[in-house]
């Protein structure tokens, strides 16, 4: 990879795994440094159905993801009859489907629908 | 608006020959006996391109060729050179005791991986081993008993991983000066950590690494540095952070 290559130039290695598809596994930091920086929407008119479209989708999933680590809270809690379990089961269960239909629709994948919450991420990453 | 590199001491020192981001001369704002390497930032926007990333830290590294300095992060900046001047005198105490404290000193940076991961929810093997089946028969509880199951097996995984990774990383730290390890976010598959080592040190931090490597065959080690001591700035990043006139780029 060419951010390995860069290193390596640059002699910043000091160890790593001599398997490159493990040395692959690793999280290209500039990534990193973009991922943490504020995203801006790029209103395209040419791409703006799509664009507003992975917007709005990834609100809904994040809320989607959300409601869900909270269903699961409450299962394990043993603060829900049976009858409640299959009811929100069934619900989130449907909600996943019509998101997977909806990302097929506008060609999105999952990393497109990731929204960067800056501090608010570690209250959310266990959704993920 | 003013792109600041770093926090250096020695002031009286000639600045590096090289250019800034954007080819911007670099330029000095001084306080007492402290001073911020800059250069001006006039509209045009940082990219997070790799060579720009690069550039940041060749300033960076060329000011530690011959003095103490606190790096900022990429992509600090502050409205005018005014300001940086009056941030600078405002924290000039924590900055002295800063630079005091990485003086002589590099980062070494450390990030972790175990064989486990980069399996995601989705892959079949999380599901299939988890130690929970699914109750009952209708859809519903069926997914939702298999949402559990698979939290508790993320769970029980993330907690091996940070087991492994602790034992490591304290190895590791009994040969720095100070050291960190970012094991909060569980977002991420890779766990990282960052030691300040004594330049004249880093060869045998280098061996002490390879020990742990070998001990940890189920760990996988990506080491790299050394690194100006991003990770052990306190004062610096708190004087141009304190201000909402600082931005990210």
């Amino acid at each position: 990879m060419q951010r390995d290559a860069t290193l390596v130039r640059r002699q910043k290695v000091i160890h790593a795994p001599t398997d490159q598809a493990l040395l692959d596994r690793f999280a290209d930091p500039s990534a990193e440094v973009e991922r943490q920086s504020p995203q801006r929407i790029v209103a395209d008119p040419k791409s703006v159905e799509r664009d507003l479209a992975r917007l709005v989708l990834s609100v809904v999933e994040l809320l989607r993801k959300l409601l869900e680590r909270q269903a699961v809270r409450r299962v394990e809690n043993g603060t829900l009859s049976e009858e409640e379990i299959e009811r929100l089961g069934e619900t989130l269960l449907k909600l996943e489907a019509r998101m997977g239909e909806l990302k097929a629709t506008f060609g999105l994948g999952d990393q497109e629908l990731t929204l960067d919450l800056g501090p608010l991420r570690d209250l959310v990453s266990g959704c993920d | 608006m003013t792109y600041v590199y770093a926090i250096a001491d020695r002031p009286d020192e000639p600045l590096p020959s090289q250019s800034g981001l954007h080819d911007e001369a670099l330029a000095k704002v001084i306080c007492r006996d402290v001073v911020a390497v800059v250069s001006a930032f006039d509209g045009w926007r940082l990219s997070k391109a790799e060579d720009e990333l690069w550039r940041h830290e060749e300033v960076i590294e060329a000011l530690m060729s011959d003095r103490a300095v606190l790096p900022m992060r990429f992509g600090t900046l502050l409205p005018s050179r005014q300001r940086v001047g009056d941030l600078l005198c405002e924290a000039y105490g924590a900055l002295v005791k800063d630079i005091e404290r990485v003086r002589g000193h590099v980062e070494i940076g450390m990030r972790f991986l175990t064989a486990s991961e980069g399996r995601s929810e989705d892959d079949p093997s999380v599901a299939s081993s988890c130690r929970l089946p699914p109750r009952g028969t209708r859809p519903g509880s069926v997914y939702l008993w298999a949402k559990v199951a698979r939290d508790r097996e993320l769970q029980d995984r993330r907690r091996a991983k940070l087991s492994l990774v602790r034992a490591a990383y304290e190895r590791l730290a009994s040969h720095a000066n100070a050291s960190r390890l970012d094991d909060e976010r569980d977002d991420r598959q890779e766990t990282s950590a960052a030691f300040l080592v004594s330049r004249d040190r880093i060869v045998s931090f280098r061996e002490v690494v390879d020990e742990v490597a070998n001990a940890h065959p189920e760990l996988a080690l990506l080491c790299t540095g050394p690194w100006p001591p991003y990770s052990f700035v306190n004062a610096g990043e708190r004087a141009t952070s304190g201000s909402d006139e600082c931005h990210a780029a």
